[in-house]
């Protein structure tokens, strides 16, 4: 047997014959990364906006008044136009039909540009909102903390500072690093083998 | 019930079916995965025929957007790779070892393929259907030097894997 052999019995071969039913009905699963990424992002952004929508009514809730509710909606507004910002970004990513037609390696890239891109972005929406939120955290907690203990200053000494900051600086560390966790798990892994396939594209 | 557009559609693809039914026997190696990617390949054609100017044949542009689709096609994981599969029962009876008919001779050789990488299936692919050096570069987007040294050593890898199933190629 040799491989002419078998290049005649691929040719006679009737080509699926009556095997495969041609049509164009949806699959239930995603079979691409870019489907797979897209899929899980948007459940994801989809919470997020949800979570972000909930922080509007948190001084109604937490009874936040005065100056201290403006400044609570003024960074509100900041991080809803961030966020807003981004979210059309990744709305324009889920719209996008990605470009098959070109040659292989042209398309390989154009796929790992457009997964690293917005793994990137996804990303840096996490780190930009999330000092937003602990600041936003922050001011909820002074308006309880004021109203359970209003005739004692709310912070004794430096150390309380010290403390403070030292939690703000870990969590946000923490944050980082659960974000970077998070999303080189679940969508790094894609890019990781388009790489890999490209590797075995060149010279 | 398909448009007007998808039933045209359909029709010119369906008698290039077998660019279908073979690329999703050379990537995926269960019939679950190889149904699914069939579809895939379906639907990927179809979003992308918008953009099909009618410069190459059918069958060329066909050969891309399956291609491409299957390269980076995500398989179920629960699926093992290179293991004879259910569509391949002659493999182990008496006749494999004297009958060389057609049927056996694919089932050898698309067994043996899952063994390569998705570039070095693209490359025996465009081989078996009869690209040239050439046509196959263009259609990876390499040199056709790069196309021509990588064909020959995918070609060696594949007599060896062949090899290793009792089999000379």
């Amino acid at each position: 047997m040799n491989f002419n052999e078998i290049q005649e019995a691929w040719n006679r071969e009737d080509g699926g014959g009556g095997q495969i039913n041609l049509n164009l009905e949806p699959l239930k699963n995603a079979h691409q990364p870019l489907e797979s990424i897209r899929k899980n992002m948007k459940n994801e952004l989809y919470l997020q906006t949800f979570a972000i929508g909930i922080l509007a009514f948190a001084p109604a809730y937490f009874n936040i008044t005065g100056k201290l509710m403006m400044a609570y909606f003024t960074l509100y507004g900041l991080m809803f136009a961030v966020a807003g910002y981004y979210f059309y970004r990744f709305y324009l990513f889920f719209k996008k039909i990605h470009n098959y037609n070109a040659n292989a390696k042209d398309s390989l890239y154009e796929l790992y540009f457009e997964i690293r891109l917005h793994i990137e972005m996804y990303k840096s929406l996490t780190y930009l909102i999330f000092p937003f939120a602990l600041v936003i955290g922050g001011m909820i907690g002074y308006t309880k903390k004021t109203k359970q203990l209003a005739d004692e200053p709310l912070f004794i000494g430096d150390l309380d500072w010290l403390i403070l900051s030292v939690m703000s600086i870990f969590f946000t560390l923490m944050i980082i690093a659960a974000t970077n966790w998070w999303v080189n798990h679940f969508y790094g892994k894609h890019a990781k083998s388009i790489r890999k396939i490209l590797d075995e594209l060149k010279e | 019930m398909p448009t007007k557009e998808e039933r045209l559609f359909l029709e010119k693809i369906q008698p290039h079916k077998g660019i279908i039914y073979k690329v999703s026997r050379m990537y995926a190696d269960s019939a679950e995965d190889r149904e699914d990617l069939v579809q895939e390949i379906m639907l990927r054609l179809w979003s992308s025929y918008a953009s099909f100017e009618g410069r190459s044949a059918l069958s060329t542009w066909m050969y891309r957007v399956a291609v491409n689709t299957a390269i980076t096609f995500l398989r179920k994981e629960k699926n093992k790779p290179a293991i004879i599969g259910d569509d391949t029962p002659a493999l182990q009876t008496k006749a494999f070892e004297t009958d060389h008919s057609d049927e056996i001779r694919l089932n050898l050789f698309y067994k043996a393929v899952q063994e390569l990488n998705p570039i070095e299936k693209a490359l025996i692919f465009y081989f078996m259907e009869g690209l040239s050096h050439r046509e196959i570069s263009t259609q990876l987007g390499i040199s056709e030097n790069n196309a021509r040294v990588k064909l020959n050593r995918t070609k060696e890898k594949l007599q060896k894997i062949i090899k290793t199933y009792g089999y000379e190629l």
